[in-house]
C-alpha cells in the first residue's frame, strides 16, 4: 500500500520511528494527486506550492525532538465550505468566484493549530446542496472507484479525494447526511458530531440549525482524532457547546475490543421493509448486523414513527434557512455582481440568476414560497413541530438501546446525470442521514462492504447527543472485524 | 353637505418607537457604536454580512431591554426568541434583520402621561431587541449611485410599541417624551435625537366621534423628534379627515414624514406592502433570562420619573405642572435635587432650573452635566434673592455671570457692588424727588389712575441705577400717595 | 394549503422569484412549476401527524450564550475583500427612495 493510501495515524507512528519522513508522505499524496485529479476532480483550489515545505517544517520539528501532533505537516484537505484566510473559498458557487476571506473558520484555527498542511479545497455541490458533487460551479467530481458514478455529496470531493488518496483526510460538513453519504459511496470514514460539537464559526451556511462540520478519514482512528482537534466550544457560535471534549483519539489506544459486548444496538422497525431500500444494500445491511451480533450486540427493534416524514421535513426547513442565508449574497459587498447597470432591483437579480447555479436556485424558491405570507403555518411551523416530535422518539429509542444502525444510503453511488432531472428522486437518497440532522445527533459511516459490482457501501450507527466515544468504539469494534476498510480503489 | 362636514372624528394613533442602546459595542458583534467614524471603520465579517460568520449576542442588550421592560410595567418574558426579518436592501447586509417575532422578551405593559392635568395610561403592546441597519448616502461623486456605510448596521435598538391608546398629536409628543425621559433615567439610550438615538413610526385612524370600530390606518415613518410627532400627526390627521369629509376611503399605506415640507407622502401601498418571511434565527438559541439575573437587575433600577415627581409634589411642595417638567430629564432633576441640597428653597430653585437655565441651555444646544458652575452656586443666588441682597432684576445679571463663568454670585456681587438699595432713608429721598418731578402723574394718580403706579416705581428704579429694591419702593410709595 | 394538488402558475414562480430577487428564464419558471407541484405534494403527508401539543421550537439544550459588551477594531477592512469600493463606500447603483 502506498503512503498516500495509509490512514494518517499509521503513518505518524512511522514517521516518528523515523521510518519514512513527512515529506515522503507529501510527495506521494502530491504523485497521487497529478496522476488521478484529472479523472477524479476533487479539488476546486488546489496549491500543491507550499505543501512540500510545510512537511518538511514537520520534519525538522521531530528532529528537533518536538512532540509532534498527528496531523502536522500531513497533507489534509478542506472542503471549500470552510473559509480559509488568504484562500479563495467558493462554496461550490460562481457567486463566490475570487471570494477570498480575510478570516479562517474556526475549524481551520484549530487545526492549524495543530500544523495544517492544507494541500487543497474540494469539490462540493453548491452551498452544500446535493446529494452528488453533480451542483458545483466547478464541475462534478467522479467516484474513484468507478469514475461513471457519482462520490455521493455534497462533501464529494473531500470523500474522493481521501479515497483516491488525493489527501490524508479531511473536514466536510453535513446538514443532512453531506459527510456520511459520500462516505458510504467511496468506503471512507464520515463522522457527522453532535449538533454544537463543532463550531460554525467560518463554515458557509446552507442551513444554520441542522449544519455540521466533521472528518472524512480513512479509518476510525484517523476519525477520532481529527474530531478532537476540532470539537469544542467557541465564543463565536452561540450554538456551540461548551461540554467538555473527550479524549477521543485516547479511547481507541486501549482498543476497542468488547465495546459492543452486551450492548444493544436498535434496528429502526420502519426502515426495514422499506420499498426503495436496494436489495443489495439490504442483503449487506443484514450481514453487518450479523457482524454486529457476532460482536456481542444484542439487536433490538425499536420504532421511529416520524421518519416517515423526515424528508419533507428536511427539504421544508432547510430550504428555508437556506433562502434566507443566502440573501447576503446580493452583489453590494463582495462576490459576483454581473450587472453594473444603474438599477438596483436589476443589479440583484441577474447577480443572483447568474450566480447560482439550478439546485440552489430551486431550494431558494422552495424556502421562500414556505415562509411566505399564508403558508408559513402550513410548512414551517408544522415542520418545526415534527422535528421536534422526532427529536423524542429518538430520545426515547436511546432509553432503550446503546446505537442505532443503519444503511447510509438506502442505494449506492448512482450514475452521473442520472437523478439530476428529478429533485425529488434525489431528495430521497438522503432519507437515512438526514433523521441524525434533524434529531441533532451524531452520526458515523463506515465501510460497511461492497455491492457484487464492486461498489461501496456504509454503515451508518447513531448515538445519543454528545455520545461521540459510542460511535467512535463501536465503529472501531466493527472496523477491526471487518476488512471493508482495507480495499482502495484501483483508478487509471 | 354640511351634514358631512360637521362630522366630528376621534383620533386614534399608536406608536412604534425606535431607541438606540447606549452599549459600547454592537448587538451582535464587537464592533464600536461610535458615531461618526470613517465609512465602514465599524463593520466587521459579521455586521458586514459576510459568509460563515455569526452572531454573538450583547449581554448588555438584554439587560437594558429588560430594564425598560420592568420599568414600563411589562411581563418580561424568561425564554424569547429572535427571528428572521427577510429582506433585500443595500443598507441590510445579511437580507435579514434580527429582529423579535412572536416571542419579544417584553409584552402588556403600561406608562402614565398627563393629558390636561389628568393621568392617562397608554397600553405598552411590546419592546422587543433588533439590530439596526447601515446608513445609504445619495450625495456622492456619482449621482448615479448610492453609498453604503455599515457602521450603524448591527448598533441595538429597541423597539417600543404602543397600544393605540394616544388620541391626539399632543398626547403623542407627550408620549415620545415619557419613553425618552424613561430610557435616559434607565440609561439605556443616551437618547441623543440629533444623532437619530430615537426615531418614530405612527400608525393613525379616525373614526367618527362616539364609534368603537377601527378605521383604516396609515402609517407614517421617519419622525425623529418631539416636534415632527405633533406636525406630521396633525397633517395626516387633517389630510385623513379631509379625504373622508370628500367621501374617499383612507388608503391603507405607508407614509413618509418630509420635515421640509412639512407633509407627509405615500412610500408604498398596502398591496406593496412586504412580505417579511419572519421565521425563528436559528443561530441564536432562545434568550433566557435567570430568575436571580432579574432580580438583580429590578433592584438597581433608578428612581423613575413618576417615583420622583410624586415625590417632589409631596415633599418639595412643587405644583403637579413644575414637577412633571422637571423630572422630565434625568440629569436636570438631579440637579434642581442638589440645588434644594444646597439650601435653596425648591419652588425658586424650580422657577430658575426650568426658567433662565433651561432657556440658556436650550440656547447653547447643551445640558446640565457640561455647567460651569455646580448646584451650589445657583443655591447661593437664590439666597441672595431671598435675603433681598439682590433684586430679580440683578439677579439676571449675576446668573449671567456665574453661567458665563461659573463665577460665585456672593463675589460677583460684591466685586461690581451690585446690592440691592434697601436703605430705607435713601430710597425716600428718591421717591420724593420723583413725585416732586411728576406733578402731573401725581394728580393723575390721586384722581384715581391706579396705572400710574408702576410709572413711579419705574422712576425710582431709574434714579437708583436699579438696585433699589423694588418691594421697599413699593411700600414706601404707597405710604407716600396715599 | 390549498385543496386537492398544489397548483403553481407562472405568475406564482414570478412572485415568489421576485421576493427572492431571481431573474429567472421562461424555462426555469417552467422546470419549476412542474417540480415544484410534484415536491409539495410529497410534502402533504406531513398534514396528517398530530402535533397539537408539540412546541415549534427546541426545548431543553438552549443555554444562555452571550458576549460582555466590550468594544474592539474590525480585525477586517472592506479593502481586504471588496472590489466594489469608493471612498470607504461600497458603491451601488443609485436607490431611489
Amino acid at each position: 500500500m502506498e503512503l498516500c493510501d495509509t490512514p494518517l495515524h499509521l503513518l505518524h507512528e512511522r514517521r516518528v520511528k523515523r521510518e519514512i519522513s513527512t515529506e515522503e508522505i507529501a510527495r506521494s499524496v502530491l504523485e497521487r494527486i497529478e496522476s488521478v485529479e484529472a479523472t477524479v476532480n476533487a479539488f476546486i483550489t488546489y496549491d500543491p506550492g507550499p505543501v512540500l515545505d510545510r512537511a518538511r517544517q514537520a520534519d525538522g520539528q521531530l528532529a528537533k525532538g518536538e512532540n509532534l501532533s498527528p496531523i502536522a505537516g500531513m497533507p489534509i484537505a478542506l472542503k471549500d465550505i470552510f473559509c480559509t484566510k488568504g484562500v479563495e473559498t467558493t462554496c461550490g458557487s460562481r457567486i463566490l468566484k475570487g471570494f477570498v476571506p480575510p478570516y479562517d473558520a474556526a475549524v481551520v484555527e484549530k487545526l492549524a493549530a495543530q500544523g495544517l498542511n492544507l494541500v487543497g479545497k474540494t469539490n462540493m455541490d453548491e452551498f452544500a446542496m446535493g446529494s452528488s458533487t453533480e451542483n458545483s460551479a466547478f464541475g462534478p467530481t467522479r467516484n474513484p472507484w468507478n469514475p461513471q458514478c457519482v462520490p455521493g455529496g455534497s462533501s464529494g470531493g473531500m470523500a474522493a479525494a481521501v479515497a483516491a488518496g488525493e489527501a490524508l483526510a479531511g473536514i466536510g460538513s453535513d446538514t443532512g447526511g453531506s459527510i456520511r453519504q459520500p462516505a458510504a459511496f467511496t468506503s471512507v470514514v464520515g463522522l457527522k458530531p453532535t449538533y454544537g460539537r463543532v463550531s460554525r464559526y467560518g463554515m458557509i451556511a446552507f442551513a444554520s440549525s441542522l449544519d455540521q462540520g466533521g472528518p472524512l478519514a480513512r479509518d476510525v482512528t484517523d476519525a477520532a482524532i481529527l474530531l478532537e482537534i476540532i470539537s469544542g466550544a467557541d465564543a463565536r457560535d452561540a450554538t456551540s457547546s461548551s461540554r467538555p471534549v473527550p479524549e477521543y483519539a485516547r479511547l481507541l489506544k486501549t482498543g476497542a475490543e468488547g465495546a459492543l459486548k452486551q450492548r444493544k444496538v436498535g434496528l429502526i422497525r420502519e426502515i426495514a421493509g422499506r420499498s426503495d431500500l436496494h436489495p443489495e444494500v439490504a442483503a449487506q445491511f443484514a450481514e453487518n448486523l450479523q457482524t454486529l451480533a457476532s460482536l456481542g450486540a444484542e439487536i433490538v427493534e425499536v420504532s421511529l414513527p416520524g421518519l416517515e416524514h423526515a424528508i419533507a421535513v428536511y427539504y421544508i426547513l432547510a430550504p428555508c434557512e437556506a433562502s434566507s442565508n443566502l440573501g447576503r449574497y446580493d452583489g453590494v459587498r463582495y462576490g459576483l455582481r454581473t450587472d453594473h447597470s444603474e438599477n438596483l432591483e436589476r443589479m440583484y437579480k441577474n447577480t443572483r440568476q447568474e450566480g447560482f447555479g439550478a439546485e440552489v436556485k430551486r431550494r431558494i424558491m422552495l424556502g421562500t414560497f414556505a415562509l411566505s405570507a399564508g403558508y408559513y403555518d402550513a410548512y414551517y411551523n408544522k415542520a418545526m413541530k415534527i422535528r421536534e416530535l422526532l427529536r423524542r422518539e429518538f430520545a426515547a429509542a436511546f432509553d432503550q438501546v446503546h446505537l442505532i444502525a443503519l444503511p447510509t444510503s438506502p442505494i449506492p453511488a448512482f450514475r452521473l446525470g442520472e437523478k439530476l432531472d428529478n429533485p425529488l428522486q434525489m431528495y430521497l437518497v438522503d432519507a437515512f442521514t438526514l433523521p441524525a440532522n434533524l434529531a441533532g445527533i451524531p452520526g458515523i459511516s463506515i465501510p460497511g462492504g461492497f455491492t457484487p459490482g464492486g461498489l461501496p457501501l456504509g454503515l451508518q450507527l447513531l448515538a445519543p447527543h454528545f455520545e461521540e466515544q459510542r460511535l467512535i468504539l463501536a465503529a472501531k469494534a466493527f472496523e477491526d472485524a471487518t476488512p471493508y476498510h482495507l480495499e482502495r480503489p484501483q483508478l487509471g | 353637505m354640511s351634514g358631512q362636514s360637521q362630522m366630528e372624528f376621534e383620533t386614534v394613533i399608536g406608536l412604534e418607537i425606535h431607541t438606540q442602546l447606549a452599549t459600547q459595542s454592537k448587538m451582535f458583534c464587537r464592533c464600536s457604536t461610535e458615531f461618526a467614524a470613517p465609512p465602514n471603520a465599524n463593520a466587521c465579517p459579521v455586521c458586514m454580512g459576510l459568509p460563515g460568520v455569526l452572531p454573538v449576542l450583547n449581554h448588555r442588550v438584554v439587560e437594558f431591554a429588560v430594564r425598560l421592560g420592568l420599568a414600563t410595567h411589562c411581563k418580561i418574558r424568561l425564554d424569547s426568541q429572535f427571528a428572521r426579518k427577510n429582506y433585500f436592501y443595500p443598507d441590510l447586509p445579511k437580507a435579514y434583520q434580527i429582529s423579535q417575532f412572536d416571542r419579544p422578551i417584553c409584552e402588556n405593559g403600561w406608562v402614565e402621561i398627563q393629558v390636561d392635568g389628568n393621568p392617562k395610561r397608554i397600553g405598552i403592546t411590546r419592546i422587543h431587541m433588533e439590530e439596526d441597519a447601515g446608513k445609504l448616502v445619495h450625495e456622492g461623486a456619482d449621482r448615479r449611485a448610492t453609498y453604503v456605510d455599515l457602521n450603524r448596521a448591527g448598533v441595538p435598538l429597541l423597539e417600543i410599541v404602543s397600544e393605540p391608546d394616544l388620541s391626539s398629536p399632543d398626547e403623542a409628543k407627550t408620549y415620545m417624551e415619557k419613553i425618552h425621559s424613561l430610557v435616559t433615567y434607565l440609561e439605556v439610550s443616551n437618547g441623543d435625537m440629533e444623532k437619530g438615538n430615537m426615531r418614530a413610526d405612527a400608525n393613525i385612524s379616525l373614526r367618527p366621534a362616539g364609534t368603537r370600530e377601527l378605521g383604516t390606518r396609515t402609517e407614517t415613518k421617519n419622525i425623529n423628534s418631539f416636534r415632527f410627532v405633533r406636525e406630521a400627526l396633525a397633517y395626516e390627521i387633517e389630510r385623513q379627515r379631509e379625504e373622508l369629509l370628500a367621501g374617499r376611503p383612507i388608503v391603507q399605506e405607508t407614509r413618509l414624514w418630509n420635515p421640509a415640507s412639512k407633509s407627509t407622502f405615500v412610500m408604498r401601498s398596502k398591496e406593496e406592502a412586504h412580505d417579511y418571511r419572519y421565521f425563528p434565527e436559528p443561530d441564536l438559541p432562545l434568550v433566557t433570562i435567570e430568575a436571580s439575573w432579574l432580580k438583580e437587575i429590578e433592584a438597581t433600577l433608578p428612581e423613575l420619573p413618576d417615583a420622583k415627581a410624586q415625590r417632589f409634589r409631596e415633599q418639595l411642595g412643587l405644583s403637579a405642572h413644575d414637577a412633571d417638567l422637571l423630572v422630565a430629564d434625568r440629569r436636570t432633576a438631579e440637579f434642581f435635587e442638589a440645588v434644594v441640597q444646597e439650601g435653596a428653597d425648591p419652588k425658586r430653585a424650580a422657577n430658575w432650573v426650568m426658567g433662565d437655565l433651561a432657556a440658556k441651555l436650550n440656547e447653547d444646544k447643551t445640558t446640565v452635566t457640561d455647567l460651569k458652575f455646580a448646584a451650589g452656586g445657583l443655591a447661593e443666588l437664590i439666597a441672595l434673592i431671598g435675603e433681598g441682597t439682590i433684586s430679580g432684576r440683578m439677579a439676571k445679571t449675576v446668573f449671567d455671570a456665574l453661567y458665563e463663568t461659573g463665577q460665585s454670585p456672593r463675589n460677583f456681587v460684591r466685586e461690581k457692588g451690585l446690592s440691592q438699595e434697601s436703605d430705607t432713608g435713601a430710597l425716600e429721598e428718591m421717591i420724593d424727588q420723583v413725585l416732586s418731578d411728576n406733578p402731573h402723574q401725581v394728580a393723575q394718580y390721586r384722581g384715581g389712575k391706579q396705572k400710574v403706579f408702576g410709572f413711579f416705581v419705574g422712576q425710582v428704579m431709574k434714579a437708583s441705577g436699579g438696585r433699589a429694591n423694588p418691594a421697599i419702593v413699593n411700600g414706601l410709595l404707597k405710604k407716600k400717595l396715599a | 394549503m390549498n385543496d386537492g394538488k398544489p397548483v403553481f402558475s407562472l405568475e406564482e414562480i414570478e412572485k415568489i422569484a421576485d421576493l427572492a430577487k431571481l431573474e429567472l428564464t421562461q424555462a426555469e419558471k417552467e422546470v419549476f412549476s412542474g417540480q415544484f407541484a410534484e415536491i409539495l405534494d410529497y410534502f402533504r403527508t406531513i398534514e396528517s401527524v398530530a402535533t397539537d401539543d408539540i412546541p415549534a421550537y427546541a426545548t431543553g439544550d438552549s443555554s444562555p450564550h452571550f458576549r460582555q459588551d466590550v468594544a474592539e477594531n474590525s480585525p477586517v477592512s472592506p479593502e481586504s475583500f471588496s472590489e466594489f469600493l469608493e471612498n470607504g463606500h461600497f458603491k451601488v447603483p443609485r436607490v431611489i427612495e
